[in-house]
């Protein structure tokens, strides 16, 4: 069923438990072709399930044993911090092209010489809103939350939620702790609103190889002698002391090599979630320190709910090319659910990436139109003296050390 | 009857086992649900009833609970930008670059244990509570406002299962679920809330003086604020006055009290397969001194064996779990008594047969209330409910300190079930000590026929096939000469001992301890092979 801005403000309303969207996917390049999951510490992969296969059977049931496969029931494609990540940043894409207004906060490092220009949005930055960039940050020359612009986010918290609205809404969607608060830990703590994580099923550990062939066919007998600027020279005699193969300075032939690598799975399955009563918590007074308007919360949350699929919605519709050798394409049409009451078949809603954009741009007008504040413009800060040295001094140290391989 | 359904939105729940910080806890405890409803409560400022009906709610008994098994996402770190600085440079050295940004943020290991169950919803049941229609709305309302359990990426939906619905759920269940009542001696520990719950995390949360402190700084500090000195040092002595040099702070929710919990007798799996005449063993994992190996085994259960008699909560000790009647002489118990069994690691490929604890196995016709009323004080701090630490002193031979084991270890040894599920053919892990001498001409006949009898005087059919073998079946269980061998009373000399492997004609269950050596740790059995019959 199509779903109207009345829909998603009575559900918001409601009781119901949550949006919920699961979709199928197979690898871009067929199915059974290797996908390659994110890493962790030492290179693993996170499985569940995992065992090393001892016995299988052939295609007339004869056993196989010691196959050595290594299996997973499922193993982590996205987690949930890189799905979130991802939906900030196809909001940022669809904010700079124009097709919703969203309040941005952005902080420009451009004009104070740095090897590298740099400007970083709320919807980039590690803890957004209140991430330690934008709390060195000035703006008009004042540190950013000391500012008439910035002060208010000390008090936010769920009974006063409207500045980080104004400001930062994606925050109250994709949650944000402001934990070098006035409050410290129990500083303004908002949780997140939206779930999202996409798994591999029936996987296969594959193999992967590592291999260099030089053009040059450099021979690793001609032996270099690596210099302090990072540069080097052939050595007149191979044996002299430091000399070293092309290998070291990145010339010559990489003998391949293997190592596990890569899974093979029966179909992967992202699954996103926007919870409900996440958003019916938070309250939007209008005056500071008089009670919300549940009118007004309404607007707001409704407002915020409309964001959250519309972030859902644009990261489906943009692909999932989550990283090298790893794009997904889905197997099935995207179709989203609404989780109401326990034990009902959950009614089914149409939410393409245009209809929500369309949805969430309603919303803001009624949020607006019931008096709630929404920053349009960007908000540009400059950052502190001590940042800007702080990243030009990081700068140098990465391109000496680079130069220094 | 009251029960509250929970459904986990994602498919999974992601939090931390409170014993072991790199496994997920599932099924979710009691009290780790009643922390999500007083947080609903506290974060939505809830009234006077929601407070009524949570402290209503921590009074009760602990409930059952109705949950799917589960698997485990393997335990990762990962590593979380922090924010108390955006320094991109450690120790002169630039930290790695951080997507979309183009400088480095320092980074703090975490990990994020995740629990897959097989059926995303789960019931926790109070099958003895009256409850009128006010508490239960409220209390509705109230799971409604429940957002996660557990970190807060575990979405979960919460209600009040009306019991028309819960029946039909069961009916219908695709997937097989459990239910897990409190058992004082269960294999499984959970924590609970109890009276005073609420206004202890209330107390630790500490809320509202937290907010008082930073109003009244705000007073001092708000930037651009311009008082005049007597102003300031008013506020100064209002604060100083107040909390003197204290910063309140927040303290995270300890685990309070715990409670056993089992699997219904005749909802386990085995329940259907004939079994022996031992109840469930309830495992001890060696948690300090020494390590020992299965050759110790007379020894440390002789030690064990007496510190459960000196400790036993019912005094005198009963007979079936001593052995023995008031008159010194051997019990005649139908069911026999308690074995002090060892819990040995073997079965795998590098497995070395050293010992991960020991079990006690009562005989299946002691209740549970007996069985509660004789160990509970010697395995739980009796209010708390937390595991006690048993000490076993060998004197030269060292120490062993066991702690009751409580489904969290991740080892298969130490899970009743690796001992007990059903299964047509078993072998030994320690040598059975033959009830008697062989005497006739044809001794493997002889074997053979005590061990068959074995079999059957322990409440099992005979078996169909015993081979008879030196060696066992499992990697890392010694040999028969090189277990130690049991000394008969008097002067009667050693038992013979052998391996054995034993074939049924249909599946039994276990604990599945055979002849003589059977209360001591000798003819400990374990199912070969499948896990199924």
């Amino acid at each position: 069923m199509a779903f109207s801005l009345k829909d998603l403000s009575v559900t918001v309303c409601s009781r119901a438990a949550a949006f919920r969207c699961t979709t199928e996917y197979q690898p871009m390049g067929g199915k059974g072709s290797a996908v390659f999951p994110s890493t962790y510490e030492g290179g693993k992969y996170a499985t569940v399930g995992y065992r090393i296969e001892d016995q299988t059977l052939d295609e007339h049931g004869r056993p196989i044993r010691d196959t050595g496969r290594k299996l997973a029931d499922q193993v982590l494609l996205d987690s949930v911090q890189s799905q979130a990540n991802r939906m900030e940043l196809e909001l940022l894409e669809a904010w700079r092209g124009e097709q919703l207004k969203l309040p941005v906060v952005t902080v420009d490092f451009s004009g104070n010489d740095l090897e590298k220009d740099l400007r970083i949005t709320s919807l980039e930055a590690p803890h957004r809103i209140a991430d330690a960039i934008l709390r060195d940050s000035l703006l008009d020359g004042v540190p950013f939350r000391q500012s008439d612009v910035g002060r208010p986010l000390d008090l936010v918290d769920l009974r006063n939620a409207t500045a980080l609205f104004k400001l930062c809404p994606t925050a109250l969607v994709f949650g944000v702790w402001d934990s070098t608060g006035p409050k410290g830990g129990l500083g303004a703590k908002f949780q997140r609103a939206v779930v999202s994580e996409l798994v591999g099923l029936n996987a296969q550990i594959g193999v992967k190889t590592a291999s260099r062939i030089d053009p040059l066919q450099a021979r690793a007998a001609v032996r270099v002698v690596p210099q302090r600027d990072g540069s080097w020279k052939v050595a007149e005699d191979g044996k002299a002391k430091g000399a070293v193969s092309p290998a070291e300075v990145n010339h010559g032939n990489i003998p391949p090599s293997l190592s596990d690598g890569g899974v093979t799975i029966e179909r992967a399955v992202q699954t996103t979630v926007i919870s409900l009563p996440s958003l019916r918590r938070l309250r939007f007074p209008l005056t500071p320190g008089k009670r919300s308007d549940p009118k007004v919360d309404a607007a707001a949350q409704t407002a915020l709910a409309a964001l959250a699929l519309c972030a859902a919605a644009l990261t489906r519709d943009s692909g999932c090319d989550l990283r090298s050798r790893c794009q997904l394409f889905p197997a099935e049409a995207i179709r989203w659910e609404l989780l109401d009451k326990p034990g009902e078949e959950p009614k089914t809603i149409n939410m393409d990436a245009d209809s929500a954009i369309k949805l969430f741009n309603e919303s803001v007008e009624a949020a607006i139109a019931a008096g709630l504040p929404w920053m349009e413009d960007e908000l540009i800060l400059t950052p502190s003296p001590q940042l800007v040295e702080l990243v030009r001094k990081s700068q140098q140290l990465a391109t000496a050390s680079a130069g220094g391989e | 009857m009251l029960t509250l359904g929970i459904r986990y939105l994602n498919g999974w729940a992601m939090a931390t086992h409170p014993t072991n910080r790199e496994i997920p806890e599932w099924p979710p405890h009691p009290d780790r649900v009643f922390m999500a409803l007083a947080a609903a409560h506290f974060e939505t400022d809830g009234d006077a009833d929601e407070r009524c009906v949570l402290e209503w709610l921590e009074k009760l008994t602990p409930p059952d609970l109705y949950c799917s098994g589960h698997d485990r996402r393997t335990t990762l770190t990962t590593y979380v930008p922090v924010n108390d600085s955006a320094n991109p440079i450690k120790k002169g050295k630039p930290l790695a670059e951080l997507q979309c940004m183009g400088f480095g943020r320092d980074r703090q290991a975490r990990q994020f244990p995740v629990a897959i169950p097989h059926h995303d919803e789960i019931q926790l049941i109070w099958n003895d509570v009256e409850s009128d229609t006010t508490t239960r709305q409220v209390l509705a309302e109230l799971c409604t406002k429940v957002t996660h359990i557990g970190h807060s990426a575990s979405l979960v939906q919460m209600w009040i299962v009306d019991e028309l619905a819960q029946r039909s759920s069961a009916e219908n269940a695709e997937t097989v679920r459990i239910k897990l009542v409190p058992v004082a001696t269960g294999r499984f520990r959970l924590r609970i809330p109890g009276p005073g719950r609420l206004a202890d995390l209330e107390s630790r949360y500490n809320r509202a003086e937290i907010e008082e402190y930073a109003e009244m700084r705000q007073q001092l500090d708000a930037p651009g604020l311009k008082l005049k000195p007597t102003e300031k040092k008013k506020h100064k002595a209002a604060l100083k006055n107040r909390f003197g040099d204290r910063i309140p702070e927040t303290r995270r929710p300890e685990p309070a009290l715990w409670s056993g919990y089992d699997e219904l007798p005749d909802e386990h799996a085995d329940a259907k397969f004939a079994s022996s005449q031992f109840a469930n063993l309830i495992a001890l994992k060696q948690v300090g001194g020494r390590r020992f190996g299965l050759e110790s085994t007379l020894q440390l259960t002789q030690v064990l064996r007496a510190t459960v008699m000196k400790f036993s909560g019912v005094q005198p000790v009963p007979e079936w779990l001593s052995g023995h009647q008031p008159d010194g002489n051997p019990a005649e118990r139908e069911f026999g008594h308690t074995a002090f069994v060892p819990l040995p690691h073997v079965g795998s490929t590098h497995a070395d047969g050293h010992l991960l604890g020991f079990a006690l196995v009562p005989p299946s016709d002691v209740s549970r209330g007996e069985l509660a009323r004789a160990l509970y004080p010697l395995l739980y701090d009796e209010e708390s409910g937390r595991p006690v630490r048993i000490k076993l002193k060998l004197g030269k031979a060292g120490i062993c300190d066991l702690e009751p084991a409580d489904g969290t270890e991740g080892r298969s040894t130490l899970d009743a079930s690796t001992w007990s599920r059903a299964s047509t053919r078993w072998a030994t892990v320690t040598p059975i000590a033959l009830d008697r001498h062989p005497k006739t001409n044809d001794p493997w006949l002889d074997v053979t026929d005590t061990i068959g009898r074995a079999c059957e005087r322990i409440g099992l059919q005979k078996p169909i096939d015993v081979i008879p073998t030196p060696i066992s079946m499992f990697v890392g269980a010694p040999t028969s000469r090189e277990m130690p061998r049991i000394v008969r009373k008097g002067a009667n000399g050693q038992i013979r001992q052998i391996h054995a492997i034993i074939t049924f004609s249909e599946a039994v269950a276990g604990p599945m301890l055979l002849g003589a050596g059977r209360y001591r740790g000798y003819g400990v059995c374990r199912p070969l092979n499948a896990r199924t019959p």
